[in-house]
């Protein structure tokens, strides 16, 4: 059933807002349970339901009051401290919130579904009963209940509607005055929602509710946006009045070269702030994909019978939205991972001689310019030796495959499609998807995943992201003449050598330096240039690296350091070898973009097949 | 009542017989004219410098700047296995919409904007002149002493070639 909703604005105010509201809660919620006497933290929660509620019932959401009314209620008897907070409590709490999400996202999709809420509804209502002296609200159902704070809450629009003074009164019958009011605006579809025939129950906890298609920008900085807009079109102007002069021939050579030189400063600063302001207003806290995690670590340590001390450090640390919006689900995938198969049981935990409750850090930090995300735990740590065997059982290696591996690389095993330790699939994990997963979509962000893990004491997951997808630092070589650009993230240093001090070893071409063998890829034979004659005997050898492989890229020039943007070739040419992308240089003409990491395990398989 | 359905029915009738109006682009490839629906034409444009792109089908002549996108250019006389030629000052590209995305294409050279009826579209038939794929052909049109060969770009790579194109 589509929404017949009067005022679409309105109805996206109230997405917008409750989505956000409801974001902060679940957080705030499994914080609470730590917490149970934070009264401030608990007014706050019963505020956002509150506001959740009075908006719902101002649009003639019927299913999302009665059930958003009932958790209300109980909220409010835990904050007059009538009850407790209790795991028991949270559950039922938190499947409210949840079936909320639900039914919101309902509401985003344009299309009310009746879902059976009185199972939650059911839930809820003995713990408003438990202690029947302290009854507060009826059990019945009221549509229209609390009018007056949904009218305040729609006319004070986006901002916290209900100051923390006014709080308390909430809970008191309506006015039957203003209570006709929200029905008048738009007619709820009260004859569905009573017919609780819900064709499935609130399963999903909403996942999806979050999505980033709007953005909130600090005021301030849109005006800083605008003062630089300003300075450009000021700057332009400049231009086109030196070439009018220039032209017209009122303006000699020499003056005009000056003149120009500054304005190419000029224009140069403006766009570079220009360009940091844009980058800024498109920076969001990690915070984002973090708060999500505590109520998942929650919900699973309790499925799992396992105790976790959830930690998360350096949730402000900020990064370009693109990558928020991806990283999400790689580190649900690796959370999870960590609980199912990193961390132990209490009991195995005590005969292991840890502390039952096992730790789960989850941390964010910045270095130079990419993020890094590392998920820890103290459980088991990978069992190499099982790893292997899994593997070959699973026909993805042979035994002299295995035998030749170092530890890194059987750490690398977990992450072959189609690997799992676990002889059955269960809800959770085991079907050998995830960890493929996890790898393709960090790559795809052009990032890198690393494993650090000691047998008994746990294992550590190392994310590291670029800050932008947008704009990057390369450095742009000649390869036969043809321009290539190499992200400068992962170039380590740059050499002049000789050709003849190439060695061959086994057909591959490697250089000696310092105290390691250097494997070497040619970039005109990957790119199949067409050489030119003359060859001279010296040529460039730019070392990249990705964690600790490294491997020399032999190019005739290198022509310079460039910010560029990155263009995508578009669908057709997506996945072309060794080519990230593309960008547009000064001169207009397009140069492609070297993917490093691919050159890395093209590199190393060359090195590894021979 | 009658009266206002008489002249509708005849309207009916009317381009029934010769179909809604379609203009086309022509152009000129190895002597043969081919003709694309207007409306998936974006611009036409003169060579411009083109980026070789490595390890692509030997058509995909490479990408362009196209005002700050960037967009794939494919060479159609390679595409359809004609005899390569230089480009001259007739050479042009043009760049269409192609399953939703833009691509250039190198043409001999871009002749008119013609008007025909979809009547007059006939189907082609099994033997074609030049090596341009059955796939792509939409129709061949006859109009006295000049013969159009319809194209419909959006199947001018095979499953095949889609296929590879993503998997590269």
């Amino acid at each position: 059933m589509p929404i017949d909703c009067e005022d679409q604005e309105l109805l996206e105010g109230f997405l917008t807002e409750t989505t956000e509201l409801l974001e902060k809660l679940d957080d705030d919620l499994v914080t609470l349970e730590k917490t149970p006497t934070d009264s401030d933290l608990l007014n706050r929660i019963f505020r956002s339901i509150h506001t959740v509620k009075g908006a719902s019932s101002f649009l003639g959401f019927d299913l999302l009051v009665r059930v958003t009314h009932k958790t209300e209620d109980v909220l409010n008897r835990l904050r007059k401290g009538e009850l407790l907070v209790t795991p028991e409590i949270m559950d039922v709490v938190l499947e409210a919130t949840d079936l909320v999400k639900t039914l919101v996202s309902d509401i985003k999709a344009s299309e009310i579904v009746d879902r059976e809420v009185d199972e939650t509804i059911n839930k809820l209502i003995p713990l408003l009963s438990e202690q029947a002296a302290a009854q507060q609200a009826p059990p019945a159902t009221d549509a229209s209940a609390e009018p007056a704070s949904a009218v305040d809450t729609a006319t004070s629009a986006q901002e916290e509607p209900v100051s923390p003074d006014q709080a308390p009164q909430e809970p008191q019958p309506s006015p039957p005055s203003t209570a006709a009011l929200p029905p008048a605006v738009t007619p709820p579809p009260s004859g569905a929602a009573k017919k609780a025939a819900a064709p499935k129950p609130a399963d999903k906890g909403g996942d999806d509710l979050s999505d980033s298609s709007t953005v909130r920008v600090d005021v301030k900085r849109l005006d800083d946006l605008m003062n630089q807009v300003g300075e450009l079109v000021l700057e332009r102007n400049r231009m086109i009045q030196l070439n009018q002069d220039l032209q017209g021939g009122s303006s000699d050579q020499i003056l005009f070269g000056e003149e120009f030189g500054k304005l190419t400063k000029r224009m140069s600063f403006v766009t570079s702030e220009l360009q940091m302001q844009v980058l800024k207003m498109r920076m969001i806290p990690v915070e984002k994909v973090f708060k999500k995690f505590p109520r998942i670590v929650r919900s699973l340590s309790r499925d799992l019978g396992k105790e976790v001390d959830l930690q998360i450090f350096g949730e402000e640390t900020e990064l370009d939205r693109s990558v928020v919006d991806e990283i999400g689900d790689p580190l649900i995938h690796l959370i999870r991972n960590a609980m199912d198969h990193g961390l132990e049981t209490p009991d195995e935990r005590m005969a292991a001689g840890k502390p039952r409750t096992g730790t789960l850090v989850l941390a964010a930090v910045h270095e130079g310019n990419s993020i890094i995300i590392s998920i820890k735990d103290d459980g088991r740590g990978i069992d190499t030796d099982r790893v292997g065997r899994k593997a070959i059982e699973k026909g993805l290696i042979t035994e002299e495959q295995l035998a030749a591996m170092s530890q890194r690389d059987m750490f690398d095993l977990i992450f072959l499609p189609g690997f799992s330790t676990k002889d059955k699939a269960s809800d959770l994990s085991g079907r050998g998807v995830g960890m493929d997963v996890v790898k393709t979509n960090i790559k795809k962000l052009n990032g890198l995943i690393e494993i650090k893990s000691e047998k008994g004491q746990g294992s550590e997951f190392i994310l590291r992201l670029p800050l932008t997808l947008a704009i990057i630092q390369s450095l742009l070589v000649e390869v036969e003449g043809e321009v290539y650009s190499i992200p400068l993230s992962s170039v380590l240093e740059t050499l002049r050598v000789d050709q003849r001090q190439f060695h061959l070893v086994g057909g591959q071409e490697v250089l000696k330096l310092r105290e390691s063998v250097l494997p070497l890829i040619r970039l005109e034979q990957v790119f199949k240039v067409q050489p030119r004659s003359e060859r001279g005997d010296f040529c460039y050898v730019v070392v990249i690296g990705a964690a600790d492989k490294r491997v020399g890229l032999v190019v005739s020039r290198l022509v310079g350091q460039q910010e560029v943007a990155i263009k995508s070739l578009g669908n057709y040419l997506a996945n072309i070898p060794g080519i990230a992308g593309s960008t547009i240089l000064g001169d207009g003409r397009v140069t492609l973009i070297v993917d490093p990491v691919g050159m890395i395990d093209n590199g190393e398989g060359a090195a590894a097949g021979r | 009542m009658s009266n206002a359905l008489a002249p509708m029915k005849l309207d009916d009738v009317h381009s029934g017989e010769h179909g809604k109006l379609i203009q086309l682009v022509s152009f000129n490839l190895a002597q043969e004219e081919y003709g694309v629906d207007v409306l998936k034409v974006r611009e036409i444009i003169r060579m411009p410098i083109i980026t070789r792109v490595p390890n692509t089908p030997n058509y995909v002549e490479g990408v362009i700047n196209l005002r700050g996108k960037v967009i794939p250019i494919i060479a159609m006389r390679k595409r359809f296995s004609l005899a390569d030629a230089d480009h001259d000052k007739q050479t042009r590209i043009m760049v269409m919409d192609v399953g939703g995305e833009l691509m250039g294409f190198i043409l001999d050279a871009v002749s008119e904007v013609i008007r025909i009826a979809s009547s007059e579209i006939q189907p082609s038939p099994t033997v074609v002149t030049s090596g341009v794929d059955q796939e792509c052909i939409a129709g061949i049109i006859n109009q006295a002493e000049r013969l159009l060969v319809l194209l419909d770009l959006e199947k001018i790579f095979t499953q095949d070639e889609r296929r590879l194109f993503s998997n590269l």
